[in-house]
């Protein structure tokens, strides 16, 4: 096996499939890249079970073949190579892959390709496509909101809902939910499925290209693929009930709060250097009198105080979050104004931006003793 | 022809022996409960291969005339309540008159009684339960009573005793919480002809548990004393440096009874793990009054258990007096220290049998001699004067009170008056070396003090600071001067009572974990936007039901939602939603142990944690103002023994210990 390629082609493809790398293999081929030169076209996979992804790129092959090399030093030899272009030889004899770029010269130990569980395409009865641009908002409104404790498995993924043309993606860690909805085109169906946010994560770094590009979705009971360009991803799904996010979203308010997203956002930024994050967190938000007063105390350090003017609309209200779940939201609020809803200071607030109905994100208050 | 007939007494006795007379320990039990009755002073108890081939118990009481004793011999024949109100009011220990027909039904029982005033004494003899032999015989004032060959009629019993270690090691532990029962009785215990505990006799419990658990032990006991309305709770509990892990060191004793009762040593427990975890069991005396009218005792045939009218209360009264007891108020620093432990003892020569089985005995027999009294003073003249010499007969001295035992057996009447008038002539016969000690006492005292001074010019500006400090502390005795610091870890440290070693991180891990502790008392909760229905069983749910607002008061927002069932609204702010039911479920269980945690009991781990992130590390080099502000800080806090982990923090060396460390106890 022998093939030339360019340098940085194969160092984002080996970033890209590296993702799927198992951290603690079970196995040692499970900590390899598969790599498999063909038709000027190099192969890459790598999957832990869980997730599988390949990724596909032009080479100038010379001798056709595959081999598994240990996906941690290869992508750290790459990495460092010092030339734009990159040859690669595997000596059968040997046993051993050389690696050559300029004048440096590598040569790393590599295991049999016969090991080494191949991706299966998923055969999925269903699939729809979707523009990446609209899968990447959906991802990126809500994947922030996730648990990532693993003993309730369900709160760790985002709840993907089809529903006729619509589509909907939730998330939530129990104490704060994040609702992002888009309208499909040239969709009819039903579906839902809850997607680990970990892949989604990984997918939304993947889809930052400028051109809007379609990606098509796969799927069945059990897994998902995503396929766009060169990348072929397919997961697990989380299996189990999601709660009906429906219940949880109030439908109506007594207060609305106009506020300035810049603004506030600054706010908060400056509170949480007295609420802190590895104590409990605490702001307190009083709205009265076009004005929203923001105080955090904290024994250990000290107190804050601000004030914001803020278009109310309804009763004035005291109420308590955790500092981190409103900055949270504030890093992809990206309107100019947006909307707090509340009804009273012990139940569920709502954030939404102005004029846009599609994204909803529900807040628990915080209970402060003497409350 | 009826089938039916009343059994004659001797089968009558041998089903009831089966109630009162369980095992050999519960033979001795009831004997000395007996003497003890009978207002004895000296009891002394001896056995053989574990009590059943021979078990005697003599005693220097009030005795009986021939007639009482032909009647203690019958069936409910008892000299301690008349009438049936009397069972309501019980002030002695035995009341049933089981134990002498049931003992004597199911051994060859002989018992020998005289009477002050009666030139001779009265003879029992029974076997098996037969018509009782009676005749005359010259013996000493009291009771002896001697049971050989226990269950020989009763084969199928007999076959359920354990071994002979066994059977040995339930007498000694019964005896030796009598003795802590009665500290004004002297108790001696032989077991196969060696002497396995003796207690001095003269009223002092300290002096009690101390011959019995040996001198490290005496030196880490704090007192309790607690008192309300109706419940006065004495006593001593060991400090942390000194915890077992099992209960077999704690004896409570309820109006002279002794008693196991689950509330009290629950309440112990929590008490003393409130402060430090859950790492082992503290030596607990612990002698309770209460009214005889609150309590009910007649509830087991062997009265080993005890029912209160009001649980709540006397788990809440020993909680606290507990709670008072290792929770130093205002003391200096110094009177907590864990003392040094001595160089063990080596018993080359030992059966090794002996010291398995009795491990708290070994090092006694030999500490005996030199056990100091309550009172310093005498406490050095006692350890001088055994150290010299063997104590002839002769020389009173304070020493002697613990080897009483070497009288001949017959000198009883005399004996009361003749230690009586040994304790008088102690003090004018001694004093001069009393004086003598005094002296030495002060010229150490005026060391230390030099020393203080010593240090002071040395570290310059410190000693403004230091007599600032001592001025506004007031009460507290003189505080702990820093000298130096050893190996960056460790603080050396002294005052007027001897020298001490801190371990710096331990230390400060303790005022950290304290400071951090007391920050958990307002937690914010979050609310859960998707609850969490939890199943419990029927008696959680009751606990949750009756303990709502606790759960409340924690962060902890429940409601019920089914039967069993709650729903889960509100966390505690700082505790992952993952770990909220494991906690709740954490809560229940102590729930269970009538223990109500504390916010910061929850976060026991993390806070120990933080605390040891935060503490300064051994290897840090302090200078004398830091040193100083961790001895001043480590005086504050609630518990300065033991780090958050159960280390300790502190060691002492007394300047006694030092004295004899350099064999300068003869002055």
């Amino acid at each position: 096996m022998k093939f030339t390629c360019q340098r940085n082609d194969l160092l984002q493809a080996i970033q890209t499939v590296a993702k799927a790398v198992s951290s603690k293999p079970q196995n040692p081929i499970l900590s390899g890249i598969y790599i498999k030169a063909e038709n000027n076209t190099l192969e890459l996979q790598a999957t832990d079970y869980e997730i599988g992804i390949i990724c596909k790129i032009e080479a100038e092959i010379t001798e056709p073949g595959n081999i598994v090399l240990t996906g941690r030093y290869i992508q750290e030899v790459v990495n460092n190579l010092p030339g734009v272009t990159v040859e690669f030889e595997y000596d059968r004899q040997e046993k051993i892959s050389h690696i050559r770029s300029n004048r440096s010269n590598f040569t790393l130990l590599s295991m049999s390709a016969d090991d080494f569980p191949i991706i299966k395409k998923l055969e999925a009865n269903k699939s729809l496509k979707i523009m990446d641009n609209v899968l990447q908002e959906l991802i990126g409104r809500t994947t922030f909101a996730c648990s990532n404790e693993e003993a309730r498995p369900v709160f760790t993924g985002c709840l993907l809902e089809l529903n006729d043309n619509s589509v909907v993606m939730v998330s939530t860690d129990t104490k704060r939910l994040a609702l992002q909805s888009k309208v499909l085109e040239d969709f009819e169906g039903q579906g839902k499925m809850i997607i680990p946010s970990k892949i989604l994560n990984e997918i939304h770094k993947l889809l930052s290209s400028d051109m809007p590009r379609p990606v098509n979705i796969s799927y069945n009971s059990n897994q998902i693929s995503f396929e766009f360009d060169n990348i072929y991803i397919s997961s697990r799904l989380i299996d189990g009930q999601f709660p009906d996010y429906h219940r949880v979203i109030p439908t109506d308010f007594g207060t609305r709060i106009k506020l300035n997203t810049e603004e506030f956002r600054s706010v908060i930024r400056r509170t949480a250097l007295i609420s802190r994050k590895t104590d409990y967190n605490v702001a307190t938000m009083e709205f009265a009198n076009g004005m929203v007063r923001i105080t955090s105390d904290n024994p250990e350090i000290g107190n804050s105080d601000e004030s914001l003017t803020a278009e109310i609309d309804g009763e004035n209200i005291v109420i308590s979050f955790n500092a981190d779940y409103i900055s949270d939201v504030l890093k992809i609020v990206d309107t100019k104004e947006f909307y707090i809803s509340l009804n009273n200071s012990l139940s569920p607030a709502a954030i939404r931006m102005l004029d846009d109905e599609s994204f909803t994100y529900i807040i628990t208050p915080v209970r402060t003793p003497g409350q | 022809m009826s089938f039916v007939h009343v059994l004659d007494d001797s089968t009558i006795n041998k089903i009831a022996a089966g109630e009162v007379v369980e095992r050999p320990a519960s033979v001795i039990k009831e004997l000395i409960e007996n003497a003890m009755d009978a207002k004895a002073d000296r009891i002394e108890v001896e056995i053989m291969a574990g009590g059943t081939s021979f078990m005697r118990v003599s005693d220097n009481g009030i005795g009986m005339s021939m007639e009482d004793a032909k009647m203690a011999i019958r069936r409910h024949a008892t000299s301690k309540i008349f009438k049936v109100e009397d069972l309501m009011d019980i002030d002695t220990l035995g009341f049933r008159g089981e134990a002498l027909p049931s003992i004597s039904s199911v051994s060859r029982f002989t018992l020998q009684t005289r009477q002050a005033g009666a030139e001779l004494g009265t003879e029992v003899k029974i076997i098996g339960g037969r018509e009782p032999e009676i005749g005359e015989t010259g013996c000493s004032l009291g009771t002896t009573i001697r049971v050989e060959d226990l269950f020989f009629n009763t084969p199928a019993r007999k076959k359920f005793m354990k071994t002979n270690n066994t059977e040995a090691s339930k007498i000694n532990e019964f005896i030796i919480k009598l003795a802590i029962s009665r500290p004004d009785i002297a108790f001696k215990f032989i077991n196969n002809n060696k002497t396995s505990v003796v207690t001095p006799g003269n009223g002092n419990l300290h002096d009690t548990l101390r011959s019995i658990y040996g001198g490290s032990v005496g030196d880490a006991l704090l007192g309790m004393d607690f008192a309300d309305d109706d419940i006065t709770i004495k006593g001593y509990i060991s400090k942390p440096s000194t915890i077992r892990s099992n209960r077999n060191w704690q004896t409570f004793i309820v109006n002279g009874r002794i008693i196991s009762n689950r509330a009290m040593s629950k309440a112990v427990d929590n008490a003393y793990s409130s402060l430090i975890p859950k790492s082992g069991y503290p030596m607990v005396a612990l002698i309770m009054e209460v009214a005889p009218n609150s309590i009910d005792v007649n509830v087991h045939p062997q009265k080993s258990e005890i029912k209160f009218e009001d649980e709540g209360r006397i788990f809440k009264a020993v909680y606290k007096a507990v709670l008072d007891a290792v929770r130093p108020h205002g003391e200096a620093l110094g009177n907590i220290a864990a003392q040094v432990e001595r160089p063990e003892r080596h018993f080359t020569g030992a059966p090794a049998s002996m010291k398995e089985a009795k491990p708290v005995m070994a090092p006694l027999i030999e500490d005996m001699h030199f056990v100091p009294a309550s009172q310093p003073m005498v406490n050095s003249v006692a350890s001088s004067v055994s150290h010299g010499s063997y104590t002839p007969s002769g020389i009173p001295s304070s020493a002697y009170q613990y080897r009483v035992e070497q009288q001949a057996k017959t000198l009883h009447e005399a004996q009361a008056e003749l230690s009586q008038m040994k304790r008088d002539s102690l003090v004018p016969s001694e004093g001069a070396t009393v004086n003598s000690t005094y002296t030495a006492a002060n010229e150490t005292e005026k060391t230390v003090m030099e020393n203080d001074v010593l240090v002071n010019t040395e570290t310059g500006e410190i000693i403004e600071d230091k007599t600032r400090g001592a001025a506004s502390a007031g009460i507290s005795a003189t505080p702990m001067v820093p000298i130096g610091q050893v190996d960056n870890t460790y603080i050396i440290a002294q005052d007027a009572n001897g020298l001490y070693i801190i371990d710096q991180h331990a230390a400060h891990e303790r005022i950290l974990y304290d400071r951090f502790a007391a920050m958990t008392e307002r937690i914010p909760s979050q609310q859960l936007l998707v609850h969490l229905i939890l199943d419990f069983s029927e008696r959680e749910a009751q606990l949750i039901e009756s303990n709502l607002e606790m759960f409340h008061s924690l962060g902890f927002g429940l409601e019920a939602s089914g039967p069993d069932q709650y729903r889960l609204m509100e966390i505690p702010a700082d505790i992952p939603v993952a770990e909220a039911e494991s906690t709740i479920r954490e809560i229940l269980v102590s729930l269970e142990d009538m223990h109500q945690l504390s916010a910061a009991e929850i976060r026991h781990e993390c806070l120990a944690m933080t605390a040891c992130k935060a503490a300064i590390k051994a290897g840090f080099e302090l200078n004398f103002r830091q040193m100083e502000i961790i001895l001043d800080e480590l005086n504050k806090t609630a518990m300065p023994y033991t780090c958050p982990h159960g280390r300790p923090t502190i060691l002492k060396f007394s300047s006694d210990e030092l004295a004899k460390m350099f064999k300068r106890t003869g002055f």
